[in-house]
């Protein structure tokens, strides 16, 4: 599952799952949020417990459509995952 | 690209690809046979690195998994049954259409069936990894380790890849366990906007460099479950990513050089060549020359092209060594006429030896050059051994084909010309002469036919036989169909080799059901005239239930004939030797005149009709009447005849010049002097008169019409 919680800061964090499986619903989590707020965000995705090509395509299409988001603390499995498959640099 | 370059790419994949097919079918009949295996793998090779050097994409990624498939093959995992060996010869075929296209010089283009083959072998590929031991594929390929090399693996998946279960990132991981990955970039360009964007898509591709060891193969092995429906490249760039564009890049396009950078893709580029103008086009455009003009000159390049490309003769290098070495002697003996001719008065027997031995090498030099045209019938008959075997397919019998005499040589032009009668020969046997396997096991015969194409030589000349062991023609149908057509008067008497002969009667046809293979009737005839084009002549033997035999009798050579040489008026004309029976005086024979037959004359208690060459050409007799005219007993096929010529001049060997040559010569002489119909050539004789040669069978029908025989 993939829950997403905000602060009035904008700080946005995410947990569990950002994978193909929780794709739609981490999508419609964020569409709802930037109609809701204008705001930038930081993205922090230090819950998060795997990440794959489908979910990193959602937040960077999410960060494409309101810049400025940071995203920051990513666990280092993760991370790794993103730096070999080259998705780091797009993400972060 | 050099011309030549693609000249010998043409040639040499003929080559190959008959051998590919060959092996292909002995395959599929005997799917143990090593030797095949090997030999279609090394065709599948030779053929890609060949269409690679000089870079042609389609045909190299269909060479590509031919040899992928044809390696697993080889590895056991994968055996050729039916449908994949007509598979692989559809690839054949396609690979023989660019071929085509490559040796006219046009652009090669992918044709209708190849994406189905390329998918349908890339599947296959896909099916013997998920089932075969991945054991057999790890042997030596496998283990093999090269020095390191640079690859560039640009990944485009589908759309719907997650749904498969995979996600492309994860070939980066496995492309990692195979070396160093030098460099990774992923480009989100085509990424919608997040309200936009469609979660279960994929929309971001991937461009990895990697160093290794492990050969290309087991690059492409990471990506043996995907290649077949997703866009992946590799591209070797070891030269351009080690040598930092320093020497290398000034023999690369300027299209590999950007590929190589990174900045375009290999599809940008094919994109771009498309709009790329030709120069014609170019001059079109700026005015200096009118389409048409292009168009036409366009046209002629390509008839050029592929007459260059047909008239094109590989020679075996010791038939050129000989030639060579009695160009050498022939110098030396003119040398030698040269020297005695000084002191003729001294010398006159030296000088009669010096030219005899010049006459021996002139012999001897013109028969090296002609075997330089002479090539074994092997190829022409492995040729129908695919149109055997499709036939069969489409029409559900059952057949083996042997060839007998394969060595035989034959002229080149003559084996060219021969192939479309052979062909239409074959398919009749097949249609029409072999049985369904059901009645042929009625009749106590074995359910599958057998075809044998034999060829031999035989008192200087050439037999050429289709055999099959089908069920025969029945000589009282044929008459009866002749009858029903008019074709003959019902109470004609004829012999079975006359009935035979019906059958290549123009639009006579005995098929009782109209096949798509052997179509309506059309056929026989245009057989029987490109046999006698090449100074021929084909007959049928047949027994009913045990089969039919087509034979056919060639010259050994179209470019020399022996000849007999006589006068008619003032003109002298060649008599092929072969169709000469014999000579007769006119004061030792006996001619008469029987009303509506004309004149007949007497040889050996023969009445033989006769026919004054002179009339019938139309050339004006003699103005004095010298020597008395002599009668040529000559013999076609079917029948005798006499010619009567005015004198006899001798025999000698004639060589035949071609017969736009001979027209332009025509022309030169009397108008009306000759209609084509009966000459067969022309030639320079000695004292530089030019002689018409004439075909007899053609003089038989200026003189008695199409079918004398059956009326």
């Amino acid at each position: 599952m993939i829950q997403v919680t905000v602060d009035c800061n904008g700080w946005l964090s995410l947990s569990g799952e950002a994978t193909i499986h929780y794709a739609a619903e981490l999508q419609s989590a964020l569409v709802a949020l930037r109609a809701e707020r204008a705001n930038d965000f930081v993205l922090d995705l230090g819950a998060l417990t795997a990440i794959d090509t489908a979910g990193v395509q959602v937040l960077l299409a999410f960060r494409k459509s309101s810049e400025p988001v940071r995203v920051t603390s990513c666990p280092d499995p993760l991370r790794a995952v993103l730096v070999r498959g080259g998705l780091v640099k797009l993400l972060m | 690209m050099a011309a030549n370059l693609l000249a010998t790419f043409a040639n040499e994949s003929e080559e190959l690809l008959t051998d590919f097919e060959q092996s292909l079918m002995t395959l599929e009949s005997d799917p143990g046979n090593e030797e095949a295996v090997h030999q279609i793998f090394r065709a599948a090779h030779t053929l890609k690195s060949g269409a690679g050097m000089i870079g042609l994409p389609p045909f190299v990624e269909l060479a590509h998994v031919a040899e992928e498939v044809l390696e697993r093959v080889r590895n056991h995992e994968l055996e050729i049954d039916a449908p994949l060996a007509t598979t692989l010869l559809r690839c054949v075929d396609e690979f023989r259409r660019m071929v085509s296209q490559v040796a006219v010089g046009q652009e090669v283009t992918r044709g209708p069936d190849h994406p189905t083959l390329l998918n349908s072998l890339a599947r296959l590929i896909v099916a013997v990894s998920l089932a075969g031991p991945p054991a057999a594929r790890q042997g030596p390929v496998a283990s093999t380790r090269t020095a390191s090399r640079v690859y560039r693996i640009d990944m485009e998946f589908r759309g719907d890849i997650f749904i498969t279960g995979q996600d492309p990132a994860q070939f980066v991981l496995e492309l990692e366990e195979l070396g160093e990955v030098l460099e990774v970039t992923v480009d989100d360009g085509q990424l919608p906007s997040l309200d936009k964007l469609d979660p279960s898509q994929c929309y971001l591709t991937w461009r990895v460099q990697l160093r290794t060891e492990h050969p290309r193969e087991k690059l492409d092995d990471v990506f043996m479950f995907v290649a077949d429906d997703n866009n992946i490249s590799i591209t070797d760039v070891t030269s351009s990513r080690d040598q930092g564009f320093g020497l290398a890049s000034a023999d690369m396009k300027i299209g590999e050089l950007l590929m190589a950078e990174g900045c375009v893709r290999e599809q940008d580029i094919t994109e771009a060549l498309q709009h790329q103008k030709r120069l014609g086009e170019v001059l079109v455009d700026l005015g200096k020359v009118k389409k048409e003009a292009l168009n036409k000159v366009l046209t002629k390049q390509a008839v050029a092209r592929q007459v260059r490309q047909a008239t094109s003769v590989r020679v075996d290098t010791e038939k050129l060594d000989k030639l060579l070495n009695l160009v050498g002697e022939m110098v030396i003996a003119i040398s030698q006429v040269s020297a005695t001719g000084v002191s003729l008065v001294d010398s006159a027997a030296e000088h009669a030896a010096a030219i005899e031995s010049l006459e021996v090498i002139g012999r001897e030099l013109q028969g090296q050059v002609l075997s330089t045209r002479m090539m074994p019938i092997e190829e022409t008959f492995n040729r129908f051994k695919r149109l055997v075997r499709d036939l069969c397919q489409d029409l559900g019998k059952y057949a083996v084909i042997e060839t007998f005499g394969t060595e035989t040589e034959l002229d080149k032009t003559v084996l060219e010309q021969l192939a479309d009668p052979l062909k239409h020969m074959i398919r009749n046997a097949v249609a029409h002469g072999l049985e369904e396997p059901a009645e042929r096991l009625r009749f106590g015969k074995s359910d599958t036919g057998r075809i044998q194409l034999r060829a031999a030589q035989r008192q200087g000349h050439i037999l050429v036989e289709v055999v099959d062991d089908g069920r025969g023609i029945d000589p009282d149908a044929v008459l009866a169909k002749a009858r029903s057509r008019g074709l003959i008067s019902p109470d004609a008497r004829l012999s079975e080799k006359q009935i035979f002969d019906l059958l290549f009667l123009p639009g006579f046809s005995t098929a009782k059901e109209v096949s798509e293979v052997s179509g309506r009737g059309v056929g026989l005839d245009v057989v029987r005239k490109n046999v006698v084009d090449l100074r021929g002549t084909v007959e049928i033997v047949s027994a009913i239930g045990r089969g039919t035999t087509f034979r056919i009798r060639l010259p050994m050579t179209l470019a020399i004939i022996e000849g007999m040489n006589v006068q008619v008026g003032a003109q002298t004309l060649t008599l092929p030797l072969s169709s000469v029976v014999e000579l007769l005086t006119v004061r030792n024979a006996t001619i008469s005149t029987i009303e509506g037959k004309g004149e007949l004359v007497c040889a050996r208690d023969e009445f033989l009709p006769l026919v004054r060459l002179g009339e019938l050409l139309g050339v004006p007799p003699p103005a004095t009447n010298a020597s008395a005219p002599v009668i040529v007993i000559v013999e076609t096929d079917t029948h005798k005849f006499g010619l009567m010529v005015d004198r006899v001049l001798g025999m000698d060997q004639t060589v035949i010049k071609p017969l736009q040559t001979v027209f332009s010569l025509v022309s030169t002489l009397e108008p009306g002097f000759c209609k084509p119909e009966g000459v067969a050539g022309a030639t320079i004789r000695g004292d530089g008169d030019v002689a018409l040669i004439l075909d007899v069978p053609g003089l038989e029908r200026m003189a008695f019409g199409e079918c004398r025989g059956a009326l």
